[in-house]
């Protein structure tokens, strides 16, 4: 049997088999034929050459280090191959010795050939980054950005300059964690990157960027380390970035506007916003009319940029890029369909979902925009693309879109959305999971005519197996989602929602380990007990005899703020109830306390909240009954009443509006009882006001019924990030709902 | 309207109040000699002037040895030459090696090795165009060369021209140059390229001495009306000569 040329080449790399001058004839054979052609790499593969590579680099011999030199560059082009071709080397432990090749001792071009082996190897994000900072190896390699240092040799700077951008890129793809930031930074990289950027040698000064870029990401502490640099002609790092903004190389631009984004998210460079706002959001816009990979990336960082800020999302949209990113999606989707190919720019097509997703966040303006420019059916089709990343940003633009009460009743119905939607809830992606159970939250809100179809195919079953998902985010929507759907609900449809959902699950919610978690489940039980006796015993028995205000003494005891404010508006809605119901909240001295105590909270918010506790109690009706006196008499002797007095002078109008009334409370019964504790100045000052009030027709008055959640208004401070990752990453590593907590500070009435 | 006269004296005292850095100067011939692949020039330059070459020389003739390589048909020589030079650049350019591909597939066309041209765009050419659909139509195109006589006249003769090589140099050359932080264009031409322009706005509202011929770079006053397309024709072609 014949060899082919190429099984010869890889015989001849067995150690024992020939000299080194062949060898090293065979690798650079081999070389030339696999650079630039994906087929023979993983032909190559196939012929087991990766085991014969290793063991060459891993001789202590350094006498050739030609034939290293050789073998590390094969290694490389395999690495430029595909993933699967980076894991055959991990796999078989190339890593490792790869970093001994950079031992400062070995020939330059060695150095320069394994950092550019490993920088390709750390382009997958599946390969580990361990190694890296086992060792001595973290400090030898950011040894190698010190470029102009005095081992500098003519003839080699070509090769060392390349080498500082090489590690430089291998440091911004090794920055994935919070720990590897601050290791790097601790190695001393950072004085020796900003080196680099004011090297004026463009390919440096971007991979200079791409590192810093990556060492900020998230990362405040490192970030304003960075920001307070000095270049070595005294400026700081920021204007001079902002220039490179500017250069004529799109790349370059590219780069120092994403370092710039970072800085800017970490709140470090406050006296730039301006300069952002005028430079930096054009300049990305117009990136999405360029090609490649510039393309590519500039609507992620875009969308990063402009997360959580109205007015650069205001800013963008005036700059059109809604139409520019509404056409790069729907080209794709013709292009898709003529040529077959799926797949080879799904990165493209997760960034430009997840602009729109951001500039859609807030304005109801820009939400408008994105519904004409006839992108929505792209967006619904993505929802089921085979692409994970595009699925998560899909669904995100989805939950951009269903913040407005509009587009809930129309727009979303209309494109079809429901379908992929609950599709997505059983999704195996964390990131899909999360963005699909928060544009649920809006799905499932009255005004939604989904809200009812959605239902009725078994929603609530799925909520059951979300809670038991080991996600907080993902818990945390689920809660709210559920808090919605019982929102101001007949009696039969929240009891059909908790007897499929089950109250020992509601019982784990509200222990849940997440305070947020915690509070939305409180927010839960308040819209469930809310407006009729009937709903307020079905809690009571739902959760089982006292366990419910069991739970609420519990959260009282709390100083949380926010699990407060909810505890205290489900006592609210517990003492409209029947005699009952309030006669369990008196009989609980904790609770009682708490109230008290609560009427001096710092919050005005929960000021307002307990004095409601306190009206609800004492109502009235049209005269004071019996049990209502011995309520007001033993509120009285609590010392409710000096409190409410107290409380006349505060700052805050709201509290002494609810004061009033509640004073009334106490007048009234005084006057039908007569007053026993000698207290004659209260009286008198709270008498004259009474009688006009004149709210006796209104039965138990409840005060701010639970409220809706607020992940529609653009004026709520509910949320998400769903940039966390980096990239390539579609995890939703920050993404935070906070709706819960405003409910009470954020109150629409 | 009568047109705005500066005398050459009054030139010559404006020209003189700006201060131009001769080591920019230097830095800008520099710039041009090296991009050009001028490596001897270069060297002299350097010698001479004490400006110092931003880069290594020895990278210009690596530069101009996969130049003429190219432009003698040994593209294998040149791919060699480049995976030496930067194992990256060829991996990470696929447009790129397609083009080379291509280029050596026209040689074997045009020396007539038919079954090696054919066997060579199966196992080369046709998985690049898999890869990257784009590629098809150009090799289509290539291709057709084996239908047509080689001197004959055909639709598909332009591959076989100089040009085609020289094409093909010149992306090289780019990718070399961008893979060392440099520009692929040098700055001289372009700023005589701004200079003529500069000239030509102005010579629409005044008279002044300017550059007819920048070979020579004398101020010359134009007589009094004499201006007109002429004058603009001769000063374009000196520059594209520059």
């Amino acid at each position: 049997m014949t060899l082919t040329p190429h099984e010869v080449a890889v015989s001849q790399l067995a150690t024992d088999q020939a000299v080194s001058l062949d060898r090293i004839k065979s690798l650079r054979f081999i070389k030339n034929n696999i650079i630039g052609n994906k087929t023979k790499k993983d032909l190559y593969i196939q012929l087991g050459i990766v085991s014969r590579l290793q063991d060459i680099i891993s001789t202590k011999d350094d006498k050739d280090s030609q034939l290293k030199i050789q073998a590390v560059i094969v290694l490389g082009s395999f690495a430029f191959g595909n993933e699967s071709n980076i894991l055959a080397l991990t796999n078989s432990g190339v890593v490792e010795p790869l970093l001994n090749c950079l031992n400062p001792s070995a020939d330059p071009k060695l150095i320069e050939a394994a950092a550019r082996t490993l920088n390709a190897i750390y382009a997958s994000p599946k390969v580990s980054r361990q190694q890296l900072f086992m060792a001595n190896h973290l400090h030898i390699l950011v040894q190698l950005l010190d470029t102009f240092s005095s081992k500098h040799r003519p003839g080699q700077d070509i090769v060392q300059v390349h080498t500082a951008e090489l590690v430089a890129s291998i440091l911004a793809r090794c920055c994935e964690t919070l720990e590897q930031q601050m290791q790097i930074a601790d190695s001393g990289a950072i004085p020796l990157l900003m080196r680099l950027l004011a090297s004026g040698i463009s390919k440096s000064q971007e991979a200079a960027l791409g590192a810093l870029a990556a060492l900020v990401k998230d990362n405040p502490e490192l970030a304003q380390v960075i920001a307070q640099m000095r270049l070595e002609k005294g400026e700081r790092p920021a204007p001079f970035i902002l220039r490179l903004v500017r250069d004529k190389s799109p790349t370059m631009r590219l780069a120092a506007a994403t370092c710039l984004t970072y800085l800017n998210r970490a709140g470090v460079i406050p006296e730039h916003n301006s300069d952002i706002m005028l430079t930096v959001l054009p300049i990305l816009v117009k990136m999405l009319q360029l090609t490649g990979a510039v393309q590519e990336a500039a609507p992620q960082v875009l969308a990063h940029l402009i997360w959580e800020s109205e007015n650069m999302q205001k800013a963008v949209c005036d700059m059109e890029a809604i139409p520019k990113l509404a056409s790069i999606i729907s080209q794709m989707d013709e292009e898709d369909n003529v040529y077959g190919i799926v797949g080879q720019k799904d990165k493209l097509k997760e960034n430009s979902l997840l602009a729109l997703a951001a500039i859609s966040q807030l304005k109801e303006d820009c939400r408008k925009q994105v519904i004409e420019a006839k992108v929505l059916s792209h967006i619904v089709s993505a929802m089921s693309h085979p692409s994970v990343g595009v699925r998560a940003a899909a669904c995100q633009c989805t939950r951009s879109l269903s913040r407005s009460v509009k587009n809930l009743r129309t727009s979303l119905v209309d494109a079809g959305i429901e379908n992929p939607l609950f599709q997505l809830l059983s999704d195996e992606d964390l990131g899909v999971l999360r963005s699909a159970t928060a544009t649920l939250c809006n799905i499932v809100l009255d005004v939604s005519p989904m809200k009812k179809t959605i239902m009725e195919r078994g929603i609530v079953s799925k909520f059951v197996r979300m809670i038991s998902y080991g996600d907080n985010v993902v818990r945390l929507n689920t809660v709210w989602a559920i808090k919605n759907l019982v929102f101001e609900a007949e009696s039969d449809v929240k009891e059909t929602v908790m007897r499929q959902f089950g109250y020992n699950n509601l019982v784990l919610l509200l222990n849940d380990s997440e305070p947020a978690v915690q509070e939305q489940a409180l927010n839960l039980v308040r819209n469930l007990a809310h407006k009729r006796e009937h709903d307020i015993e079905q809690v009571f028995r739902g959760l089982g005899n006292g366990q419910l205000l069991s739970i609420i003494e519990g959260k009282l005891s709390w100083d949380d703020p926010r699990l407060l404010e909810h505890a205290l508006y489900v006592l609210v809605n517990i003492a409209t109830g029947s005699e009952y119901h309030k006669q369990s909240i008196l009989k609980r001295q904790g609770i009682l306390r708490s109230v008290l105590r609560s009427m001096s909270h710092e919050s005005a918010a929960i000021r307002v909240a307990s004095i409601w506790v306190i009206i609800n109690l004492t109502w009235p009706d049209d005269k004071v009954s019996h049990s209502v006196h011995e309520c007001v008499t033993l509120l009285r002797s609590m010392g409710v009443e000096d409190r409410l007095l107290a409380l006349n002078a505060d700052h805050d109008l709201d509290v002494r509006d609810r004061v009033k009334t509640a004073l009334q409370h106490f007048l009234m019964d005084q006057q039908q009882y007569g007053h026993n504790n000698g207290n004659g100045a209260s009286s008198d000052q709270t008498g004259s006001g009474i009688g006009r009030h004149g709210y006796s027709s209104s039965r138990y008055h409840d005060p701010r019924q639970q409220q809706q959640q607020e992940n529609i208004p653009s004026s709520s401070s509910s949320s998400g990030d769903a940039f966390g990752g980096g990239a390539g990453s579609t995890m939703d590593t920050t993404h935070i709902v906070t709706g819960g907590p405003g409910a009470g500070g954020h109150d629409r009435r | 309207m009568a047109k705005k006269v500066i005398s050459k004296e009054e030139w010559n005292a404006r020209l003189a109040e700006v201060q131009v850095d001769r080591d920019d100067l230097n830095k800008l011939i520099m710039n041009y000699l090296i991009i050009e692949g001028y490596k001897d020039a270069a060297e002299k330059f350097s010698q001479e002037s004490g400006a110092k070459p931003p880069v290594n020389l020895e990278s210009i003739q690596n530069r101009m040895v996969v130049r003429t390589a190219i432009q003698r048909g040994h593209i294998e020589e040149a791919i060699e030459r480049v995976n030496d030079l930067n194992p990256e650049i060829l991996d990470t350019n696929p447009k790129l090696f397609f083009h080379l591909q291509q280029q050596r597939l026209i040689e074997y066309i045009r020396e007539g090795r038919v079954m090696e041209a054919l066997e060579f765009a199966q196992e080369e050419l046709a998985p690049r165009g898999e890869e990257n659909p784009e590629f098809l139509s150009e090799l289509e195109r290539t291709m057709s060369l084996l239908a047509f006589e080689l001197n004959g006249p055909s639709p598909v003769s332009d591959l076989l021209t100089p040009a085609q090589r020289q094409k093909l140099a010149s992306e090289l050359n780019s990718a070399l140059l961008l893979s060392q932080s440099q520009e692929k264009d040098p700055k001289l031409p372009a700023l005589l390229k701004m200079c003529w322009w500069a000239q030509q706005q102005l010579d629409e509202r005044c008279t002044y001495p300017k550059i007819k011929d920048f070979n020579k770079a004398e101020l010359v006053m134009e007589p009094m009306g004499a201006v007109g397309g002429g004058s603009q024709g001769s000063s374009s072609s000196a520059v594209a000569g520059a």
